[in-house]
């Protein structure tokens, strides 16, 4: 597998460093290392890592395009409460030796938790990427087990557009809406297919 | 106002249906005599088209569902249709004649574009070619019950594998119809009915109501200003093949090129046009769309399939071609082969 599935001149690629970035933000795990050093490395790295960042989100959705300012906003206020946290130094009192054990527990639980969160976006990522010989299942054909089954490969079920594309969803939407050239109408058929978004339950 | 496509030629079928005789549609079962067919086909067309109808939409496939409400006034040569989505995103189609407004109340976002009908695009009165259905066969199957209403059902079977077979419902009075089964290939050698890919079909519906433009109007009150709302007009500019510097090089067997537009992407945030061709069968169509291939915007070759609606994404050299279509994945890819670039 080569480095950067996406690039189309390997060498052209390989020397904009900024392809390890663009790797990773596409869920390709090879590209970890070197992009997590990049982006330590180089100011002008982490602010590509979030303009591909945002691009995605846009791409998903209208709804998340927000000015980068937001971001930073939100990141400065972040880092100004956790900078007001109190440090817990005080060593802790025997009655609190439990609760002290159970976040013994509790770390390696969270960084678990952690790591599954990513592993899940990354299963997800893998559907949309261009597959291995072109011929792959990706995007809303996650939806449809039949033809992940049908083309023998392991894709995650996933119900409904949860990888969107802003693209794809207008050209379903504009060949639709093109209902006029259909000689026999079903009633209502421009709006057949309805964005059924699946909502996580702690909203934004 | 556009004569809706094929209508042209419904009062002489009509005509040559009563005239025929009445063994040839006694013969029933089987395969339906195809001026009987071919009424029936006329009479759904002109309900769905000329009808005053209101009723909740079930459309399912795949494991999903969602439902939407429409509404159909026809006032004199005026006619007014709303479609609002009740799952999901927001989402109302509001359609004056040829204007269609899409609006997206959560995003305050609307489209404002004009309806094309293969009658408006056609160059010639013959919009709606009568052999266009030599594509299926179609069978009487009996009646059925849909949404409280006695309907006639029939199966249209396709004579070859470049496309689906549908089964409809048709309101045994009004001649709409309730309800639309997509079907996949039957399984080789399996007597298990064949794979229904998406179904869409009214749950409630009231056909021959009052109209009542004026409540969708109200409803809607802001249409002409859309306050708060960012409009977007995406281009539409019908075009032919030839001027765009395409050729149709190898037809896909059945389907004939119904017209050719350069459409604006502006919903999706771009400021390039795009060239749509769209095919129809007669029953089903297929859109081409043709735009200069972008290594940073077009990213892998995809093939997806949601219900019965195949979308095709791969590249032709300095070209990306996206084929959109109700028909298997397969004649997507001979829709990709067909066209050829004939001068940059």
């Amino acid at each position: 597998m080569t480095p950067d599935p996406h690039s189309l001149d390997p060498e052209a690629s390989a020397q904009d460093p900024r392809h390890w970035l663009s790797a990773l933000a596409d869920g390709d795990a090879q590209a970890l290392d070197r992009a997590c050093a990049q982006w330590r490395d180089d100011g002008d790295a982490r602010q590509t890592w979030h303009t591909y960042h945002l691009i995605g989100d846009v791409m998903r959705s209208d709804e998340l395009a927000a000015a980068p300012a937001r971001d930073a906003a939100f990141l400065a206020a972040l880092r100004t409460r956790l900078a007001a946290e109190p440090v817990v130094l005080a060593p802790a009192p025997v009655a609190a030796v439990p609760s002290s054990r159970r976040s013994v527990w509790l770390l390696p639980a969270a960084v678990a938790a952690g790591l599954a969160l990513v592993a899940g976006v990354m299963v997800v990522a893998h559907v949309g990427q261009p597959g291995q010989g072109g011929e792959a299942a990706t995007l809303a054909a996650a939806s449809s087990p039949r033809l992940a089954a049908a083309q023998g490969q392991a894709s995650p079920i996933v119900v409904g557009n949860i990888i969107r594309d802003a693209r794809l969803d207008e050209y379903m939407r504009v060949h639709q809406a093109t209902g006029g050239y259909v000689p026999i109408p079903a009633p209502g058929g421009t709006l057949r297919r309805v964005d059924v978004e699946i909502t996580p339950s702690p909203a934004r | 106002v556009k004569v809706a496509p094929g209508l042209g030629w419904l009062p002489l079928v009509a005509l040559l249906a009563c005239l025929a005789p009445a063994g040839a549609r006694a013969a029933g079962g089987a395969v339906a005599p195809a001026l009987d067919a071919r009424a029936w086909l006329s009479r759904i067309q002109a309900a769905a088209n000329h009808g005053n109808y209101l009723g909740t939409m079930v459309f399912s496939a795949g494991g999903t569902m969602s439902s939407s409400r429409v509404w159909h006034y026809v006032v004199g040569d005026q006619t007014y249709e709303q479609l609002e989505a009740l799952d999901g995103r927001q989402q109302r189609i509001v359609r004056h004649n040829d204007v269609v407004h899409t609006l997206w109340p959560q995003a305050r976002m609307a489209v404002v574009e004009k309806r094309e009908t293969l009658a408006a695009w056609s160059t010639t009165p013959q919009a709606v070619d009568p052999q266009a259905l030599d594509q299926y066969e179609l069978h009487r199957e009996g009646e059925g019950r849909i949404a409280g209403r006695m309907a006639a059902i029939f199966l249209l079977e396709p004579r070859d594998p470049l496309r689906y077979a549908q089964r409809l419902w048709a309101d045994q009075v009004s001649g709409l119809m309730l309800r639309a089964d997509i079907l996949g290939p039957a399984v080789a050698g399996a007597m298990a009915p064949r794979p229904v890919l998406e179904s869409t079909a009214f749950s409630e519906v009231m056909i021959g109501v009052k109209p009542h433009p004026e409540a969708l109007t109200q409803a809607m009150p802001n249409l002409r200003k859309l306050e708060g709302y960012r409009v977007l007009r995406p281009q539409q500019q019908r075009t032919s093949l030839d001027a765009e510097g395409w050729a149709l090089a190898s037809p896909v067997a059945g389907f004939g090129l119904a017209g050719c537009m350069r459409r604006g992407m502006d919903n999706a945030g771009d400021d390039e046009p795009v060239l749509q061709a769209v095919f129809t069968d007669g029953l089903t169509h297929v859109s081409v769309f043709l735009e200069g291939y972008k290594p940073e915007r077009h990213r892998g070759e995809m093939q997806a399939q949601q219900g019965a609606t195949s979308t095709l994404m791969v590249r032709r050299g300095d070209y990306w071609v996206t084929a959109v279509g109700d028909v298997p994945a397969t004649t997507l890819r001979l829709f990709a082969a067909a066209l050829e670039r004939k001068r940059p």
